[in-house]
């Protein structure tokens, strides 16, 4: 259940899943607009209070750790492929194949740019994974006009997502405990080994999904005539103010592009930072735009009680 | 009304049919239990009832059902959800939502009710079943029973007439299946619904039951009193297990022809007090001696054991046990004492916190599961996650070949397994397809292939209907005899009370009793079986007071 919601009334999961999915979309065309590593960097700072003010440090922790693993590789295999860069730090020379390989400070950095923009998309979708309900997603995904049918298979196979994670450690002890070495030497091996749990884990989930079509169509799934809805998605003043701070927000990273702003050479040497009034501008906005949950949360609080 | 005429169905790629003429008329507001060993068409039974054959499972059908008027054959089951509430046996599988209030909701919303209907509805059905405090709580932190009852309110929200229930308490914690049980009682008593409800545990539902259809083989073979039953009838069907205190009064009634049959102790204490006064009792020993003890061969060791999960409470708090060789233990507890830890502990795949656990000799932390896995074989509740293979054969042989046995050793005992086992026709087809009894004899099976020296078995017998318990127990014996350890983790008081030796009681993290079943199941409130609930306040005429089951009751008699 470590990556599942659970809904721990903060600020940040209080929030309309409307106003999260545009803080997403914000970011998200920030990370692929800008790639500026000062930028960058600040815009990963700036989805760190989220997590920290919505109390899922140590589950959102998990995924920048799987991000950083793959920085790793996004480095290595840029710093090996890309040629380009004049400040040669090492070179390899007379590889077969690949002649002479150099390894320049340039493309180390580009590397680590592009890891720095990773990093803040998958913080951000880590964020809303672990604080939008489903069930709220769900209801607000509809109110959009997606179809009905196709979005609820979707949050079925999301929440049936722990109960495999548990099967899986089970039969995984339940095959060791019949004497199968579940470790190999190496990584192949090991992969293929693992692989005689796939049949079975397969055929239990078959065997779920079956069992659940059967309870929801006994309780009128798919009935003729319009579906309401039991809860209404509350929206207050901070998620109408927050989806306009994302919303400026995307505006803003289109205008910077169309402006060449936050744009950055890396080739054929790294450009010079200037700390402009951009990103005094950025810095200002994206602490503001983090501490609007926090602020009206009171305000919020207010409205609740009348 | 239900009624359903002359009616058989055939799934779709069977040659024989599940259910066969079966022509039933069930009245409003009765109390329906439905009975009978597995694979009988219970579960067929009830889903014709609400439409889901023949709309959802395919198949030929022939006959006719009637609910409330409704054929429900041209009426799809989303239609007749309004009439007929059905309930499932795994709370997991049947919950859409991730909330209790929108989980009740999904059926408001899909037949498209008004807002304040809905809320209306939910208040009432949330008073109703009782859960009002649960409203806020997300489904993956309730407990079975209370994702069981969220589910009936679920049903119960629609309105329906009539509410189906298969097997709903088979996969909880006996807490959990009585609080579903009593609630299923109070909707027949207090609503007036019709209820229909499948159930391996009789005792807890015959008195309540107005009415017992006992179905095999597609067939109705009983439809009637549920005390008549067990009076004339009872002899004719062993498969099915009916309360030791049913089985008592039908014992006595050969010496006394006038005897009333109790179904609650309560009664039972009525019905037999003047009997059991006039009677003579006789001591009898009841000393269990286990045979085949190698009281020199202690096989586990546990020394000031203690188990803390990562982040998470301490489990076992100083746990001393030695097991000897031939023993058969069973471990008895609430949920969360920290049975299943303990057999955790002792199969390696949990390491001690603190203090030693040796098994053979060996100390645990100082070998691998997969090497343990020659001495400790373990065997789940769930047999599906036993099954891998593509065959039978292949999953009986997987173990051996995992622990290195030659060919020769393998073809000899696979044979062996099969023909004790009774699979031998089933060798090459896909073990998941097989009955649960078969797939549960399989499981069994392909871990005692191995020849374990201990064999651990958690909840073996939940959701068994009688004869499979029996089997399994016969199963066991003959492990047993082979020179076999068994640990058995149970809540199932009755079976130990009969086939039980020596009996753990534990109780947070704490082993509170370790004694022989007749020290340790007698004289309790909670783990008594219900002949010892019964003679407790009659030991003043000379029963003894550790008797636990009929066998014994009627060898005290004089």
């Amino acid at each position: 259940m470590k990556f599942a919601y659970t809904n721990k009334k903060t600020p940040v999961h209080r929030l309309h899943p409307v106003c999260k999915i545009f803080w997403v979309v914000g970011i998200l065309t920030g990370s692929i607009i800008i790639n500026d590593p000062l930028l960058l960097l600040l815009l990963f700072l700036s989805t760190i209070p989220f997590a920290i003010i919505g109390k899922i440090v140590r589950q959102w922790g998990s995924f920048v750790k799987l991000s950083i693993w793959l920085s790793f590789f996004i480095v290595l295999i840029n710093t090996l492929a890309s040629q380009h860069g004049s400040t040669i730090l090492y070179s390899i020379t007379e590889i077969p194949i690949f002649g002479t390989i150099k390894i320049t400070l340039e493309s180390l950095f580009f590397g680590l740019g592009m890891s720095l923009r990773l990093l803040s998309i998958i913080s951000a979708f880590a964020i809303i994974t672990l604080t939008i309900n489903p069930d709220d997603l769900l209801q607000t995904i509809l109110s959009l006009k997606f179809p009905y049918r196709t979005i609820l298979t979707t949050t079925i196979a999301i929440r049936f997502i722990p109960c495999l994670l548990s099967d899986l450690d089970t039969m995984q002890d339940s095959i060791r405990m019949r004497g199968y070495q579940m470790s190999g030497k190496h990584f192949i091996s090991r992969i293929k080994r693992r692989a005689v749990l796939l049949p079975p884990l397969l055929s239990n989930s078959l065997e779920r999904s079956i069992q659940s079509a059967e309870a929801m169509e006994s309780r009128g799934f798919g009935s003729s005539g319009k579906k309401t809805f039991y809860k209404t998605i509350q929206t207050t003043i901070t998620d109408y103010f927050f989806i306009l701070l994302s919303i400026s927000l995307f505006f803003l990273f289109i205008i910077m592009w169309i402006l060449n702003i936050g744009t950055y050479n890396y080739y054929p040497t790294l450009a010079p930072i200037n700390i402009t009034a951009t990103y005094i501008f950025l810095a200002v906005f994206l602490i503001f735009l983090v501490s609007a949950p926090v602020i009206f949360s009171p305000l919020k609080k207010v409205i609740d009680l009348d | 009304m239900i009624e359903t005429k002359d009616l058989t169905f055939i799934y779709a790629g069977s040659k024989t049919p599940a259910l066969k003429d079966i022509s039933l008329t069930i009245n409003d507001s009765e109390f329906v239990l439905l009975a009978g060993p597995s694979g009988c068409g219970k579960s067929t039974l009830c889903r014709c009832i609400n439409g889901l054959i023949p709309s959802f499972y395919g198949g030929k059908i022939s006959g006719s059902v009637e609910v409330q008027n409704i054929d429900a054959f041209h009426t799809p089951t989303k239609e007749m959800a309004k009439k007929v509430g059905m309930v499932f046996q795994d709370p997991e599988n049947q919950l859409v939502a991730m909330d209790v209030e929108r989980e009740i909701a999904f059926g408001l919303e899909n037949c498209g009710f008004s807002k304040t209907i809905m809320a209306k509805r939910m208040e009432e059905v949330l008073d109703t079943v009782g859960i009002d405090h649960l409203r806020h709580r997300q489904l993956s932190t309730l407990s079975g029973g209370e994702k069981q009852k969220t589910a009936i309110a679920a049903v119960l929200v629609l309105h329906p007439e009539i509410l189906v229930l298969d097997e709903p308490t088979s996969e909880l914690d006996p807490k959990g299946a009585e609080e579903v049980i009593q609630l299923i009682k109070r909707l027949n008593e207090e609503l007036g619904l019709t209820v229909l409800l499948v159930e391996h545990r009789m005792d807890r539902v015959l008195q309540s039951v107005d009415r017992l259809i006992l179905m095999k083989n597609g067939l109705i073979s009983y439809d009637g009193n549920s005390r008549d039953w067990i009076d004339r009838t009872g002899n004719e069907f062993p498969d099915i297990g009916i309360p030791p205190i049913a089985r008592l009064s039908r014992e006595l009634k050969k010496k006394n022809n006038n005897l009333q049959i109790p179904l609650t102790i309560k009664e039972g204490r009525q019905v037999f007090s003047s009997m059991f006064k006039e009677n003579k009792w006789k001591k009898c020993n009841s000393n269990v001696v286990q045979d085949g003890i190698d009281k020199d061969n202690c096989i586990v060791e546990i020394k000031n054991l203690w188990y803390k999960y990562q982040d998470g409470p301490t489990v076992l708090k100083d746990i001393n046990l030695s097991i000897f060789k031939g023993e058969f233990i069973a471990i008895v507890g609430r949920n969360a004492a920290g049975k299943t830890t303990l057999a955790k502990l002792l199969t390696g795949l949990l390491k001690p916190s603190k203090g030693k656990v040796k098994i053979n000799g060996i100390y645990t932390t100082q070998t691998s599961v997969e090497h343990l896995a020659r001495d400790v074989g373990y065997v789940f509740q769930d047999p599906n996650v036993h099954l891998f293979a593509d065959t039978v054969e292949e999953e009986i042989t997987f173990m051996m070949r995992n622990l290195g046995f030659s060919n020769e050793r393998i073809e000899k005992s696979l044979d062996e397994i099969l023909r004790q086992f009774n699979l031998e026709h089933h060798r090459h087809e896909y073990p998941r397809s097989l009955s649960s009894g078969e797939k549960q004899r399989v499981a069994l099976s392909s871990v005692i292939a191995a020849q374990p020296q201990i064999l651990i078995l958690d909840e073996p017998t939940r959701g068994l209907d009688y004869k499979l318990k029996k089997n399994l127990m016969h199963y066991l014996a003959e492990y047993k005899k082979g020179g076999g350890t068994i640990l058995l983790i149970t809540h199932d008081i009755e079976l130990i009370a009969e086939f039980g030796k020596r009996v753990l009681l534990m109780s947070e993290g704490n082993i509170i009793a370790d004694g022989t079943k007749h020290q340790v199941l007698a004289n309790s409130l909670h783990f008594s079986p219900q002949i010892n609930r019964l003679i407790q306040p009659f030991t003043k005429y000379g029963i003894s007071s550790d008797t636990l089951t009929v066998d014994e009751m009627l060898r005290g008699l004089q």
